[in-house]
């Protein structure tokens, strides 16, 4: 009886107890669209590809009939180059709302469309972009539901289709091109986010703040929740533990990563229920629909271990955004770029904000007409989270930019960040406030004079155990992390000067005695100078102090041997020379400025 | 006490009603008030100061020729600057020098400054005074050092104004040959003599607040320790 066999894989026997909460994303190619060109929003929008349209497209375009998916993530290969680029007919893969309201459907051709639609505006669909989207949407939700997410749905993960910059991603599923979903694990959540009806509204009211609409499902299972979420009658399902069976029965078979040609055949047989499905006898399934679609069934119902799988989240935190006017060309005003800016900022800290991070390192990338695109990569001496100064520390940048070709877009990257310190800490200790306001505010201060000076030119010096005056200290960018804890080394014994000359330069000096009067000679193997002839002066020496002999650096072949003299004239303005004790001569090394 | 307000007195001198004392008065406290909160530096330069120190968020030049010991007096007063700074950074501007000769960090060290909380620039020339200008606005800067040989009126003034958002002072090291210049600094300080190591510096007070100038010179030891 195959009601009994399947009663018998039901969840009673599920060997893991899971509670998942899909997120799925309907629209995320149009939407991922419009984040990064708002100007798109509101217009009716197709994306199209210039691939071919295969099997996938056959089910894609069953599914669309529903107008329940937007086919956002075709089964069609990357699209590559301009619309057009490519001999083949474009297609549109994806139909904004206001599109699909007069008649556009995914599938269509692009003509076809555009006969339906004339003010229809037309992009490339880059399936790389939705891939980001989610990614980037899964590193929000690891950060805002729960640290263990999964993705479904990406197009990258086809084989042969992966797109580069997506690499390390773990797909939920291979092969599974439903819509683009996130998965949630949802269990033991209740202390940060209460029930599970509270935790389905904030997961959907976060997207929808980052402008995604989604579908949200709980469930037991990955499967039974994405099914649940992408066919469910609303937009949020709970199917309470042990429930899905029940919550499944009446979807459609296509709620489930089955093939295509399996859908086709259950199609011919009537079967148009998940229910109906499960009333075929279990042991012919095999034979007629495969192995895989009884694998499949019992992974929804719980019957077979499927646990999520965590993707690999972005490193990235990226937002990009169009700064073109509406002939597409782009902008030579730096009050668009400034502007566009800000709002990339304000995404970005919003972003941060969620996972109480700060960025460390950043990129600024201008995207230019036909020109390279300018990058601009920073590193930040303290993490900074808010959206203001970022911007400060990246406007100087910008205004020092050369805006003679018109920039197509900004795009922002956080390439690294670090955990912020939390300004709670101002509810106990009121310095610890102000001292993290003050590290920031320095981090914004060094990111700007980094954009005027360049980093070469921003440093911090360490004193280094080493007696030759010229590499008794190093420099290193202010903005590099210090190479470990700081050593602070005592500075020299001996007088230094404020000044010091890169070269030391040679000098003509007089050491005649009797000429300048109180000389004091310490040193028995060399009189001090009595006069020094700087440019054009003569100075008398008044008092000469020394020798400081230096006599090291035999073991790395730069060995100097000197006797150092501070030299002071009758006013007492003094100057650092030295006699060369192998060579011979003098010459003037600082000054005392 | 009412100090700097000369000109106003003398010019409400010829009246002399009541009421315009009363005002000059008010003007005088509310010129009181508009001082920031002082630091002290160096013991032997507070006590010749109003408050006892210099005033946070302002500018201080330190004026004289090469080898007399200028950039070594204000690198002193940044140190004792930077010791009350707390939290804040000392940033040091070093133009970039045709003549090859460049700040000596060791120096730095000698003079006081905690180099770990210390910022090196090394801008080019025209660079110098846009940066400088930046590092003064910061509320994250306790004290600037900069040789600024050149500085037109005007750009002294946008330091100053720069200095008064920040907070932080502003120490400007320039020729001796600027003395005749206007400038928006509050305590300007000419070296005279000295220079050598050990030896106190001769130093002419061109303009300080409570200060009558021209007035007798100061002995200033910037090699004695904080």
């Amino acid at each position: 009886m195959s009601r009994r066999r399947s009663r018998t894989s039901s969840p009673s026997r599920a060997p893991a107890r899971q509670r998942i909460l899909a997120l799925a994303l309907p629209e995320l190619s149009i939407e991922a669209a419009r984040r990064a060109a708002p100007r798109l929003v509101g217009r009716p929008l197709v994306l199209v590809t210039s691939g071919k349209p295969g099997a996938r497209r056959a089910r894609r375009k069953t599914s669309s009939t529903t107008g329940s998916t937007s086919g956002s993530s075709s089964g069609s290969t990357a699209a590559s180059g301009k619309p057009g680029a490519r001999t083949g007919t474009l297609r549109v893969a994806a139909a904004s709302v206001e599109a699909r309201a007069q008649g556009v459907r995914p599938g269509m051709t692009c003509a076809h469309a555009l006969a339906v639609l004339p003010d229809l505006v037309v992009r490339e669909h880059r399936p790389e972009d939705d891939d980001a989207a989610l990614l980037g949407l899964a590193r929000w939700a690891a950060a805002a539901l729960s640290p263990r997410v999964g993705v479904s749905g990406v197009v990258g993960s086809e084989p042969g289709a992966s797109p580069p910059g997506v690499t390390g991603v773990a797909p939920h599923r291979a092969g599974a091109a439903g819509a683009p979903a996130l998965l949630v694990d949802a269990v033991g959540l209740e202390p940060v986010h209460g029930d599970e009806p509270t935790l389905l509204r904030r997961a959907r009211a976060g997207l929808a703040g980052l402008g995604f609409s989604s579908r949200a499902a709980l469930a037991d299972t990955p499967l039974a929740a994405l099914a649940l979420a992408s066919e469910g009658s609303r937009p949020d399902v709970i199917a309470g533990p042990g429930e899905h069976l029940a919550a499944l029965g009446p979807l459609p078979p296509r709620a489930l990563p089955l093939r295509d040609d399996v859908l086709v055949a259950l199609s011919r047989l009537g079967v148009d229920t998940i229910e109906r499905l499960l009333r075929l006898p279990r042991a012919g399934l095999p034979p007629r629909l495969g192995e895989e679609t009884l694998h499949t069934l019992d992974r929804a119902l719980g019957a077979r271990d499927d646990l999520l799988q965590p993707v690999v989240l972005p490193d990235l935190l990226r937002e990009r955004l169009e700064t073109t006017g509406e002939t597409g060309a782009g902008t030579d005003r730096l009050v668009d770029l400034a502007f566009a800016l800000e709002a990339l900022a304000e995404r970005v800290a919003a972003r941060l904000d969620v996972e109480t991070r700060g960025a460390r390192a950043l990129e600024l990338v201008l995207e230019r007409d036909d020109a390279r695109p300018v990058r601009w990569a920073l590193r930040l001496a303290a993490p900074v989270a808010g959206a203001h100064t970022l911007v400060r520390v990246l406007h100087r940048r910008l205004e020092r930019q050369d805006l003679s070709i018109p920039v197509t877009a900004l795009e922002l990257s956080i390439t690294e960040t670090a955990p912020l310190v939390l300004r709670q800490a101002e509810l106990f200790d009121q310095d610890a406030g102000a001292r993290a306001a003050t590290s920031e505010d320095l981090a914004c201060l060094l990111g700007r004079l980094e954009g005027m000076l360049g980093p070469r030119q921003v440093l911090r010096v360490d004193l280094v155990a080493d007696h030759r005056p010229e590499r008794a200290h190093t420099a290193r960018p202010a903005s590099a992390p210090p190479s470990g804890p700081p050593r602070p080394h005592a500075p020299p014994p001996g007088p230094r000067p404020t000044r010091l000359l890169e070269r030391p330069a040679p000098i003509h000096v007089c050491t005649a005695t009797g000429g300048a009067p109180a000389v004091q000679v310490v040193d028995d193997h060399h009189d001090p100078p009595t006069t020094l002839r700087l440019g054009g002066d003569v100075i008398p020496v008044a008092r000469a102090t020394g020798p400081e002999r230096i006599e090291t650096g035999f073991w790395d072949g730069a060995e100097v041997r000197r006797d150092y003299w501070v030299l002071a004239g009758p006013d007492d303005r003094a100057w650092w020379v030295y006699r060369d004790l192998d060579r011979g001569g003098w010459f003037l090394h600082g000054v005392f400025d | 006490m009412i100090v700097g307000t000369g000109s106003s007195t003398g010019t409400s001198k010829k009246k002399v009603e009541r009421q315009d004392l009363a005002q000059v008065l008010r003007r005088g406290s509310a010129l009181e008030r508009e001082q920031g909160p002082v630091v002290p530096c160096l013991p032997a330069l507070d006590e010749r100061l109003p408050g006892g120190g210099v005033e946070a968020g302002s500018l201080v030049e330190v004026l004289g020729e090469q080898a007399v010991g200028a950039l070594r007096l204000a690198l002193r007063l940044a140190a004792g600057l930077q010791a009350r700074g707390r939290d804040r950074t000392a940033v040091i501007v070093d133009p970039l020098d045709p003549g090859g000769l460049s700040l000596y960090p060791p120096a730095l060290a000698q003079a006081g400054l905690d180099l770990t909380r210390l910022v090196l620039l090394r801008p080019r020339g025209p660079d110098a005074l846009p940066c400088l200008d930046e590092v003064l606005r910061s509320s994250a800067v306790s004290v600037a050092v900069a040789r600024v040989p050149l500085l037109p009126a005007t750009a002294s003034h946008r330091l100053r104004q720069a200095a008064l958002q920040g907070g932080g002072v502003g120490l400007l090291v320039r020729p001796a040959a600027a003395r005749g210049e206007v400038s928006g600094a509050g305590l300007r300080l000419l070296v005279r003599e000295g220079g050598a190591p050990g030896r106190p510096l001769a130093v002419e007070p061109l303009r300080a607040r409570g200060v009558a100038v021209p007035a007798p010179t100061w002995r200033l030891d910037p090699w004695r320790a904080a």
